[in-house]
């Protein structure tokens, strides 16, 4: 009994955050093989959502605030929200001059842009159940063999169906917990990996459903396969999301990001796609171009593009684009005996885009800045009025705050149009930049 | 000296926003009084106005100083209310603004819960839970060994748990 108590003495201290790492080893191990203990984790951490959604419920009263100042005899003025409200901004501001500082050398701003990145989160619904689950990235279609991978999450902890996600806050106790669920063996070929959220706010309110779920098969069949276990889990998770969904306090906005999230690649039949795009992205570049008819080159030559985009799989993105870019080609027409030449500077075009993320957060040699960027490749293909409209696109994505990104990158253009019934290009080759907001 | 001024009128602006949920959830689950919990915290912040003022100290943790200070506000509030009289105006059913019917019943039964615990249970609870302390911040701000709060913080999470299974199934709790 005494030795029982311990037990639940660490399971409050775990989701206190205040166990220690021998701790929390000592309580994974017999979690691992104590089905009554992982039950009492379940109500346990149950308790601690309740309380912490009783805390997030004390709310000051409005004129608190009014009653302070007035005492204090500072005018209660705007400063605060002010402040709050242009954090943004000026966090973005920040980001993007010491992004500039690092990339334009000698002074010369090679290009500048301004565009709208919106990412709507990647919902997953199973079933219609679950749908406003938020799961966490950095997983591959081989995490989530039923294709539903409902999770929850306690503090530092999250259970997805089979993986087992854990925050770098609470990294200490990776490899407990590893070592606990390993033990249940259930999941065996279990792909675990971390989840990016780094915030200490991120996991308050929330707790695990999915822990015990996983704890159960451990304990019911230590050698059973996530196969042979498909039916019983659906049903196991469906109705502890019911039970969650009174109390967990959605983390805010804020905490889910992380500059090391991957692209989540979906198995097929999971998602469900919003209508509303996941990326708004525009961007201009600075280019030069060689023109047939010159002896020289033409640069500072500029264009302006949009791209809305939805997500395909992984870090695949499709969507619709329009622009106007500044590439200098020729028209010829007969007029009676002589042909006349019409230079014509730009083009406006639309057409489809593609657009690949691949996150450089793996690549541990390279310095932690780039680690945080992630390679974009971008291909278009439009039609304009002149003709056929190319860009082949590669860069660095850089995420400044849980809203903006930063672009720079190289786009190659070309024109294919019809001249004197042949074909011909232009081309043009240009440098850029960007920023985008995430919704 | 216009700027020295505005100076410290944006300093204690931030200091505001920034604990001003976390003051007033401690002494509103404390002293179970909306009008009481008011006074508290404006005070609280009021003694941190003026202390800046005298300009003499230098604050290493400022969220455990903070929370000492409305500590000692509420147990000088508590120990004088327990020689006054109770006066029927000031007696209020628990509740929490902006909070819903439902969480307003639970904040109720956790409240009257809480009431149940030892006083120096409670005030680790609360400090941890509602001022959100750590375990160091408590064992400073109460004075006893970091093993005192452990245990004091664990057992009350245990009695609640105890008292709040008459109200809550395991099921319900979930």
């Amino acid at each position: 009994m005494e030795q029982y108590q311990l037990y639940t003495d660490l399971i409050h201290l775990f989701l206190d955050k205040e166990a220690t790492q021998t701790e929390t080893d000592l309580l994974f191990a017999e979690l691992g093989k104590n089905p009554a203990l992982q039950r009492e984790f379940q109500h346990i951490s149950s308790l601690h959502g309740t309380m912490a959604q009783s805390v997030q419920s004390y709310q000051p009263p409005a004129d608190l605030s009014h009653s302070v100042f007035s005492a204090a005899g500072i005018p209660l003025s705007s400063a605060a929200g002010t402040a709050a409200a242009s954090g943004l901004v000026s966090a973005a501001g920040k980001g993007m001059l010491q992004f500039i500082q690092k990339f334009i050398v000698g002074g010369v701003l090679l290009s500048a842009g301004a565009g709208l990145m919106y990412i709507v989160e990647p919902y997953l619904n199973h079933n219609g159940e679950g749908a406003g689950q938020q799961i966490s990235p950095t997983h591959s279609a081989q995490s989530f063999p039923h294709s539903h991978p409902t999770f929850s999450g306690m503090p530092g902890m999250a259970v997805i169906h089979d993986t087992v996600v854990v925050s770098r806050k609470v990294q200490r106790s990776r490899q407990s917990v590893q070592e606990g669920f390993a033990a249940s063996s259930a999941v065996a070929h279990t792909n675990r990996q971390h989840n990016g959220n780094a915030t200490d706010e991120t996991s308050d309110g929330q707790f695990s459903a999915g822990g015990a779920h996983q704890f159960a098969h451990g304990s019911t069949d230590n050698h059973s396969t996530t196969d042979d276990i498909q039916t019983p889990v659906a049903n196991t998770v469906t109705r502890m999301e019911y039970r969650n969904a009174a109390t967990i306090t959605p983390a805010p906005r804020r905490q889910q990001y992380c500059p090391y999230d991957a692209p989540i690649l979906l198995s097929p039949g999971s998602t469900t796609y919003s209508r509303v795009p996941d990326y708004l992205f525009v961007g201009s570049s600075i280019g030069v171009a060689h023109l047939p008819t010159r002896p020289i080159a033409e640069a500072g030559l500029a264009d302006i593009s949009g791209e809305l985009l939805w997500k395909v799989s992984g870090g695949l993105m499709m969507g619709f684009t329009a622009g106007r870019e500044q590439i200098p080609h020729f028209d010829i027409q007969a007029q009676g005996d002589s042909m006349v030449y019409t230079q014509i500077n730009a083009v406006t075009f639309a057409g489809m885009a593609l657009r690949y993320s691949l996150p450089l957060n793996k690549a541990t040699y390279l310095p932690t800045f780039f680690r945080d960027c992630s390679l974009q490749t971008s291909f278009t293909g439009a039609g304009s009025s002149s003709g056929g409209v190319l860009r082949v696109g590669v860069g660095l994505s850089y995420p400044l705050n849980p809203l903006f990104d930063l672009h720079l990158g190289t786009t190659l253009n070309a024109l294919v149009f019809r001249n004197k019934g042949s074909y011909q290009t232009a081309e043009r080759i240009g440098i850029g930049m960007g920023i985008g907001f995430r919704f | 000296m216009l700027g020295m001024a505005e100076e410290r009128n944006a300093a204690f602006t931030e200091l505001y926003r920034r604990y001003e949920k976390r003051v007033w959830s401690y002494a509103r689950i404390s002293l179970q009084n909306d009008q009481r919990a008011k006074d508290a915290t404006q005070d609280t912040f009021l003694r941190i106005l003026k202390t800046g003022e005298k300009g003499a100290t230098s604050v290493e943790h400022f969220a455990a100083y903070i929370m000492r200070i409305v500590r000692n506000i509420v147990i000088n509030d508590q120990q004088r209310k327990r020689h006054d009289t109770v006066d029927i105006d000031t007696v209020e059913i628990p509740s929490a603004a902006a909070a819903t019917y439902e969480q307003q019943e639970i904040n109720t039964i956790l409240e009257t819960a809480m009431q149940l615990l030892p006083d120096d249970y409670r005030d680790a609870f609360s400090m941890q839970t509602y001022g959100g302390m750590s375990y160091q911040d408590i064992a400073d701000t109460q004075q006893v060994p970091l093993s005192t709060v452990r245990n004091r913080v664990v057992r009350a999470k245990a009695k609640l748990r105890e008292i709040l299974s008459a109200y809550f199934t395991p099921e319900d709790i979930r």
